[in-house]
């Protein structure tokens, strides 16, 4: 391995290591200083970097990048910034346990090109807000616009008294440096945010890591909906940033009995049902040749950009292309996700069907991420949610931003959504501050009387059964 | 303001520090030690001083990391071993710790 990269990557972490030493030494009030300016920065920046995010990714829209980058500041922050992270953050007389927060250590944070500002920021501000040094790793694609954010955001934390080099950013571009500086020793944990590969290659780093896993968020509209209001949210929501954010509407599952209301209500709204000979025209731009990865040339794109790439002609106006399938998977490659305005759509015989068909996209590469369902009917709310296998199921609610948190439910705002097991994850919680910290507990002496209280020489006496020692646990309590 | 206390006999140098070292007074405490150290009999540009070199932390309450560098450098004044930080509160000694250098800097 070439020395020179060997020496790059061991001088960005001692710079790190030196911040982490001296960054645990911050009380809380000194820490929620230096998250206050890092916050006020990066929100006066919002509009800059929105533009420059979207001009050097190609991707999305200029204004909802704003709104991203409103989300990964001003929300984040309101939501954590009375959180106690630093010292003594709980105490139980009654348990007789204190709860302690340590930092972890230095937080390597790998950012997606859909929302690249947004998620530095958020990383930056929940990292600090932890007393964790972090160093960004921007996707190639969108390197200027994640350093700017990260420059912006540094300079913000400097001026507030943060350690120096408490956020770096590693040269853009480098495969072999990310992966080296993701199994350095001295990284606490990898906040990973991307896709599969990379979320792959952090836990298989041997250091901690938190990851996303892929999306493929289904919708079941039952009968019970407010078909007007529904299709409005699912609209806002995926054309939100042209469908950039992974929670973002894959497929619409409808009984047959509301297909017609529902079918007239999305062209009423400027929505465009493709034709059978359009489908396969626009599968062929929309997914690679193996028929199960969307396509990056269209992510992020608009439907006039996506619709003159397929070589169709749609309405002028049309927010969405709509494509009505038969089929999940194999043969079916519209049934994936794509991060674009493009909405698979289904119609079941009756509400059993229309579930197990939701099941199937759930099942097909989205595992453990999200999922909608628009219903005036708590019980099916209920079953739905029991079947789903997902970290978040977002009800009567656009799922981009009702995902995301913050906006249309009580969810912690963020832009990294553990997936569970099932996305390959330790959690299905919208990651944030209180993922960054070592909790210790202090544990004082109070005595478990059953256990104390219980014959001991019931335990070494062989003839006694399971029956006996649940008697003997228990007895006079 | 660095008190620097000189033995000849003992050929110790004792460098004692307080107070809050931010990046600021780190910066100050680093001219002033590198002035200490210039002033002490037997100093040369290219030579390690031949004495016990001691950096007395005893009324220090935050060390920058810009302070751990500074503490590396003291250490390559004089020959291995002779170097030595003592009165370091459990903050201070956990925070050499964090970054690996308790051993190399005889932290106490």
């Amino acid at each position: 391995m070439e020395k020179a990269l060997i020496d790059q990557v061991e001088h960005l972490m001692a710079k790190a290591i030196f911040a982490a030493a001296e960054f645990q030494q911050f009380d809380q009030k000194s820490t929620d200083r230096v998250v206050e300016s890092v916050y006020k920065a990066a929100l006066n920046a919002r509009i800059q970097l929105a533009k420059m995010a979207a001009e050097e990714t190609g991707m999305g829209v200029w204004q909802h990048k704003v709104w991203k980058n409103v989300i990964g500041t001003q929300l984040v922050y309101e939501s954590i910034k009375n959180e106690k992270t630093v010292g003594f953050i709980s105490d139980n007389p009654v348990t007789g346990i204190t709860e302690i927060a340590q930092p972890l250590g230095p937080v390597f944070a790998v950012t997606p090109v859909t929302n690249p500002t947004s998620t530095a920021i958020y990383k930056i501000l929940i990292a600090l807000k932890t007393r964790n040094p972090i160093i960004v790793s921007a996707h190639r694609g969108a390197a200027k616009s994640t350093a700017e954010a990260v420059r912006i955001c540094y300079e913000a934390a400097l001026e507030a008294g943060a350690p120096e080099d408490c956020v770096q950013i590693i040269p853009p571009g480098s495969r072999e440096f990310t992966h080296m500086v993701m199994s350095h020793p001295q990284v606490a944990l990898i906040l990973a945010t991307g896709g599969t590969g990379l979320v792959k290659a952090a836990y298989s780093s041997g250091n901690p890591a938190i990851g996303v896993g892929p999306g493929n968020v289904p919708v079941f509209i039952d009968e019970s909906a407010d078909i007007e209001f529904a299709v409005r949210n699912i609209i806002s929501s995926k054309t939100f940033d042209n469908g950039t954010i992974c929670a973002s509407e894959q497929s619409i599952v409808v009984v047959e009995k509301i297909e017609a209301l529902v079918k007239e209500e999305f062209e009423k709204q400027h929505c465009y049902f493709l034709t059978p000979d359009e489908i396969k025209k626009v599968e062929q731009i929309a997914v690679t040749d193996d028929g199960k990865s969307m396509n990056p040339a269209v992510v992020g794109q608009s439907v006039a950009v996506i619709a003159q790439k397929a070589g169709i002609s749609v309405p002028e106006g049309t927010k969405i292309l709509m494509a009505k399938l038969n089929g999940v998977g194999v043969g079916y490659p519209l049934s994936h996700e794509i991060l674009a305005p493009i909405l698979a759509f289904y119609s079941a015989k009756d509400q059993a069907s229309a579930i197990n068909l939701c099941l199937d996209l759930n099942y097909l590469g989205g595992i453990g991420h999200s999922a909608g369902i628009y219903a005036n009917d708590e019980h099916v709310i209920m079953q739905f949610s029991q079947l789903i296998n997902a970290g978040r199921i977002v009800v009567n609610t656009p799922t981009s931003q009702g995902a995301v948190g913050g906006m249309f439910n009580n969810l912690d705002p963020s832009l990294t959504l553990g997936c569970g097991t099932g996305g390959k994850n330790i959690t299905t919680e919208n990651i944030t501050a209180r993922h960054l910290i070592n909790v210790q507990r202090v544990c004082r002496r109070r005595l478990n009387h059953k256990f104390v209280d219980a014959d001991e020489a019931t335990y070494f006496n062989e003839n006694m059964t399971e029956t006996d020692l649940f008697n003997a646990y228990h007895k006079n309590h | 303001m660095l008190k620097a206390e000189f033995k000849e006999d003992k050929k110790t140098l004792t460098l004692g520090f307080a107070g809050h070292i931010d990046t600021i007074l780190s910066t100050q405490y680093e001219q002033e030690l590198k002035e200490a150290l210039a002033k002490t009999p037997g100093f040369t540009e290219d030579q390690p001083l031949d004495l016990d070199l001691i950096l007395d932390l005893k009324d220090v309450t935050y060390i920058a990391s810009s302070f751990i560098r500074i503490c590396v450098y003291a250490a390559k004044q004089v020959p291995k071993g002779r170097f030595t930080i003592v009165n370091s509160n459990p903050m201070i000694k956990k925070t050499f710790k964090i970054v690996g250098m308790d051993d190399l800097l005889q932290v106490s």
